[in-house]
């Protein structure tokens, strides 16, 4: 029971984290298309920014850091988009060839902006100090600050599926999300929703970051592996579809998490290959997908 | 004028006979290459044919279908650990032959497995393929066989010259003739629009799983050949991102539409990244940025920009030229 | 028409023929200005040209030779990553050792170069292969082969030493290896030198071969009766375990479990739950500090305290408080242990080198400020003591300086003489500050010649704790509470 209980909640936490990444990139492919290799670099920035008001002397809360991440994440992607992507669509004769160079586009973005952070950071690892005790659940201990990041993960998560359902803006980016042209012809500015879900894909990259430097250490390098666990989520979670990416990060957590207890941690990451492998053979849609 | 002269020499879309004699002519000139250069030129050249076939090969099958492909890291890594493997007791022509049966087999069934995806689902299968079997065989060398890694017997590199200017020939021709026959033309009839090529009576499936295959028998024979020249294998160095990468620009810089526009990537691109290399420390945010701008601003490749150039010249020039066009 | 192809034909050969001239061109252009080189020295000698031959070294210096030779600087050049995952080894490990030797050499006059009779200024110049190793095989071939620099520094880690060792041996270079070693490497050792007669490469970092023993006399030694063991994923990892598991099991310790660690992906609170779930005495963990910093802070969070807490590789550097915990000072780590070690009560020299090496780096805080652009710009300012590979990585610049200084010799070219520094260093006796008497045994280093194997943070500063004379302090076991 104890095991159950211990694994479960892990993997949760795990999984929470695992959510705010892929749901990032899984707006940005819902409505732009863009399946952004780069986008664990941003995380990595946010993480960066955290820790350098860590490092500061300021005292203040981590969490903090998310008012400074985010608006720079933001900037920075809704820039790209509209000085590269838009016009890469446009130049574009169709969605494939679209989709196709905007992921070498990315991957040409992911390696400026890693040698950018490490020309900054340096290549040692960072972590700062959060939250270093543990809390017993039903006899299983469980870190603190992993228990922090996953409840603020969870409530990032409800609230932004709130505003996917509930908000005007929402709406438009759902409308366009499902068919881009009917959601034209409705009257969505369908440039500028592009452009915004790119940028809002930043700013959950950047919340993901910001929880991530909570209780992992992370290094200039660190970014592509942050991308290829959001890839996998996304493809399991369904491409584009927010709800899927949520519930693909849990439930790829928990199975993470699984595998490394009763088994280790490197036989962990052939297992997430081989999820997204069998999955995309047997369901490509994903779990939630359309 | 001189432009159409080196386009006609160079980047005809259909090789034409001179393109061929020009081809083999510069092959024939390689081969003399060891003997008048230092130790090293074979080599820096190897590399750049081996990008010369990685990127050939892949505009084959993806520029011409549509499918954009990142496996090419997995069978490049295929004939690299072949070769680790059975380097020692078989001589290096038949462990190449051995790495380009094997990727092409390894091809067969990816290429059967994948039939339904299509776009972005296939390219992420195929990215994710190459890092499973980076992840996979990390996991199985630790568990396993107890080692990270192989040291790999070397040759000179006289030797790994001429076997990759085999294998290069191999790969041209065989792309020159495929692209001429039925074969070619149904791939390119896919890539225009699948759907109604299968009306039109091409076998799709077929086509494009032994596409698939054929293109991954010379890449599994250059990584054989090239393991010898990295010395120590392990997960990591044969199945590199960087390698699933780089043919795709290299394909795209040159252009995807002519035969021999992913050479003159391949060249090129390798050249500026081992001049970028030595020169400055921002290289790779050079490099990055050129990535960026080629797609941005040369979606055709080289190619195309020469393409577009004269067709404006035809036109201002009031069809001078014309007699010429096919 | 049929006149215009032929034409064509013609133009296409004539490019593609100028393209491989220019090519080939390179080398020998290379060549003649060597040649120049050459006969400008000649012309420059009083003695007759047909000293020139090869002849018996040390009766050549004996008799002034190659004094007047003209030798204006002394290239040195290494192919190691800069930039990419790898970057870090560079940035804390070898890098600072060689920028600060080429500075004092530099101040000092030069390096003193024994047939010249005179101080020559050094200039070290690292290409970056941007970690990925078809470039770090390809760039080091022709750095050897048609850059031909007087001297080479080593690659970065055991894998790339793999590589390069043959090839340094091809075109008969000194490769002086720092960072990486393995048993792995002594086998392939006797495979150069069946092949060769010689083996060109000498490795100074200790290895499991030397540490493993002493870890095991130690536990054996405070009564440790088991262990649980979570190790990186790689040759090293799997190297020191193997040989872990093999020396503990010979001497009755209980291995309660053991679990590979992925280099990228860490799940740092099940390693540690699985650790604690085994109720075992002692947690080996042997890994990076990319990996050993979110395993201590999973320990920390998780209130995991094992009798013997041991981190691999970066576990004695003095960054380690900080970047797990925040805490510079170290006193976080009380009771921690880690491969080393040493520390300025070993021995004077140590301690000399220790104060030089605060003064030069951390004082200062000068880090890469190279002004010519060779090297990174790391962002992160200082640099920390290693208290375990960096003395031996300096002990390198030391031994290549005294080569030079005792057996430096000029060939034809005007080239620092490989062979005679080879055959030198096999038999020699080096004042380092690792040991003023270290001596290669086929070309690896023997227990004897290090200042200790095992190390343990006590009051911030690391301890030497091997069970022999080097000892510099007792080992605090059991390990206190983290923190107290």
């Amino acid at each position: 029971m104890t095991v159950f209980l211990l694994v479960l909640i892990n993997g949760c936490i795990v999984g929470s984290t695992y959510a705010l990444m892929a749901m990032g990139m899984s707006t940005q492919y819902g409505v732009a298309r863009i399946l952004n290799i780069a986008h664990g670099e941003f995380i990595v920035l946010a993480a960066v920014v955290t820790y350098a008001l860590q490092q500061s002397g300021l005292g203040l809360h981590p969490l903090f850091a998310l008012v400074l991440a985010c608006p720079i994440v933001f900037a920075i992607s809704y820039i790209l988009h509209i000085t590269l992507y838009r016009r890469l669509r446009r130049l574009s004769p169709n969605l494939g060839v679209f989709e196709g160079n905007a992921i070498l586009v990315s991957f040409g973005i992911y390696y400026i902006a890693q040698n950018l952070l490490q020309t900054y950071m340096g290549a040692a690892p960072k972590r700062y100090p959060f939250m270093m005790t543990s809390v017993n659940i039903g006899g299983a201990g469980i870190s603190a600050a992993g228990l922090f990041v996953m409840l603020i993960a969870i409530v990032i998560c409800v609230l932004y599926t709130i505003f996917l359902s509930r908000t005007r803006l929402g709406k438009s980016i759902r409308a366009a999300s499902q068919d881009s042209q009917a959601a034209a012809h409705l009257g969505v500015k369908i440039n500028s929703i592009m452009a915004l879900c790119f940028a809002i894909g930043g700013i959950l990259a950047a919340c993901a970051g910001v929880l991530m430097s909570m209780r992992e250490q992370f290094q200039s390098t660190s970014g592509l592996g942050y991308t290829t666990i959001a890839i996998i989520i996304v493809v399991l979670g369904g491409l584009g579809s927010v709800k899927g990416a949520i519930l693909g990060g849990f439930i790829l957590g928990i199975v993470g998490y699984t595998v490394s207890h009763f088994i280790d941690s490197v036989f962990m990451i052939s297992v997430f290959y081989m999820i997204i492998l069998v999955l995309l053979i047997v369901r490509p849609k994903g779990l939630l997908g359309r | 004028m001189g432009l159409r002269l080196l386009k006609d020499a160079f980047w005809g879309a259909a090789p034409s006979r001179i393109q061929s004699a020009i081809i083999a002519a510069a092959i024939v000139v390689m081969a003399f290459i060891p003997g008048v250069a230092d130790t090293y030129t074979p080599l820096f050249l190897s590399w750049i044919m081996t990008y010369c076939v990685l990127s050939i090969s892949w505009s084959f099958f993806s520029g011409k279908a549509g499918y954009i492909s990142l496996a090419t890291a997995s069978f490049y890594g295929i004939g690299m650990y072949l070769q680790a493997i059975l380097g020692r007791q078989l001589p290096l022509w038949t462990t190449m032959i051995l790495a380009a049966v094997m990727a092409f087999a390894v091809g067969l069934i990816i290429g059967v497995v994948t039939l339904r995806l299509r776009g972005i689902y296939f390219t992420i299968f195929t990215f994710g393929l190459s890092l499973f079997l980076n992840r996979f065989m990390n996991w199985y060398e630790g568990a396993f066989t107890r080692t990270k890694g192989r040291m790999v017997k070397p040759y000179d590199n006289d030797t790994v010259f001429y076997a990759l200017l085999v294998v290069f020939a191999i790969t041209l021709i065989a792309v020159i003739i495929l692209n001429r026959s039925r074969f070619g033309l149904s791939l390119k009839c896919i890539g225009q629009n699948e759907d109604s090529a299968q009306h039109l009576g091409v076998r799709t499936t077929m086509t494009k799983v032994l596409a698939f295959a054929i293109t991954a028998a010379p890449v599994g024979a250059v990584g054989a050949v090239m393991s010898t020249k990295i010395g120590y294998i392990d997960p990591n160095t044969a199945f590199g991102l960087n390698t699933s990468f780089f043919p795709v620009l290299m394909a795209i810089f040159g252009g995807m539409s002519s035969t021999y526009g992913p050479i003159i990537g391949a060249v090129v691109f390798y050249a500026l990244q081992d001049y970028l290399l030595r020169v400055t420390n921002w290289h790779m945010i050079i490099f990055g940025a050129v990535m960026v701008v080629v797609i941005m601003l040369l979606p055709n490749g080289v190619f195309g920009v020469v393409d577009t150039i004269l067709r404006k010249r035809r036109s201002a020039g009031g069809g001078a030229e014309a007699s010429h066009q096919p | 028409m049929k006149f215009r192809k032929i034409g064509m034909i013609v133009l296409a050969l004539l490019l593609v023929s100028s393209l491989m001239l220019s090519a080939c061109n390179k080398d020998s252009g290379d060549k003649s200005t060597n040649n120049d080189t050459t006969s400008s020295n000649q012309q420059t000698e009083n003695t007759p040209a047909t000293d020139n031959q090869p002849a018996p070294s040390g009766d050549l210096v004996e008799r002034g030779y190659q004094k007047d030779m003209k030798k204006d600087v002394i290239t040195i050049r290494a192919v190691r990553p800069l930039t990419g995952d790898e970057a870090i080894f560079d940035q804390t490990a070898f890098g600072p050792q060689y920028r600060m030797w080429e500075d004092e050499i530099n101040k000092s006059g030069g390096l003193y170069v024994k047939s010249l009779d005179r101080k020559v200024p050094v200039e070290i110049k690292v290409y970056d292969d941007a970690s990925v190793m078809e470039n770090t095989t390809r760039m080091f071939e022709q750095m050897v082969s048609q850059e031909k620099p007087d001297l080479i520094l080593g690659p970065e880690g055991t894998a790339r030493l793999f590589a390069c060792a043959p090839i340094a041996q091809k075109y008969d270079y000194l490769l002086l290896a720092a960072e990486g070693g393995a048993l792995m490497l002594a086998e392939a050792f006797e495979d150069i030198r069946a092949d060769y007669g010689k083996v060109n490469t000498f490795s100074i970092l200790s290895y499991s071969e030397t540490q493993v023993p002493a870890l095991v006399k130690f536990l054996a030694d405070e009564k440790i009766t088991s262990v649980y063991c979570a190790y990186i994923n790689d040759l090293h990892g799997l190297e020191y375990w193997d040989a872990t598991e093999r020396a503990l099991k010979a001497v009755g310790v209980e291995i309660k479990g053991s679990e590979p660690v992925d280099p990228n992906d860490v799940l740092a609170d099940s390693i540690i739950n699985n650790a604690k779930a085994s109720g075992a005495q002692a947690f080996l963990s042997y890994t990076y500090p990319q990996q050993s910093i979110p395993i201590a802070a999973a320990a920390v969070q998780l209130d995991y305290n094992p009798d013997v807490y041991l981190v691999g590789p970066g576990g004695t550097y003095d960054f380690f408080g900080l970047f797990a915990f925040g805490d510079p000072s170290n006193l976080y780590l009380e009771g921690l242990i880690g491969w080393g070690a040493w520390n300025e009560d070993s021995s004077p020299a140590a301690k000399a080198y220790s104060e030089h090496f605060r003064e030069y780096w951390i004082n200062d805080g000068t880090f890469w400020k190279d002004a010519d652009g060779n090297f990174k710009d790391s962002g992160d300012k200082t640099v920390y003591q290693d208290w375990w590979g960096h003395i031996c990585y300096y002990s390198v610049m030391q031994i290549l300086q005294q080569a030079v200084e005792n057996a430096g010799e000029l060939d034809e070219n005007g080239m620092i003489k490989q062979d005679t520094l080879v055959t030198y260093i096999e038999g020699a006796t080096f004042d380092t500050v690792m040991n003023p008497k270290l001596h290669f045994t086929n070309n690896i280093l023997l227990d004897d010649m290090y200042l200790g194997n095992i190390g343990q943070w006590q009051n911030g500063r690391v301890e030497v704790i091997d069970v022999d004379d080097r000892r510099t302090a007792d080992p605090i076991v059991p390990k206190p509470a983290w923190g107290k």
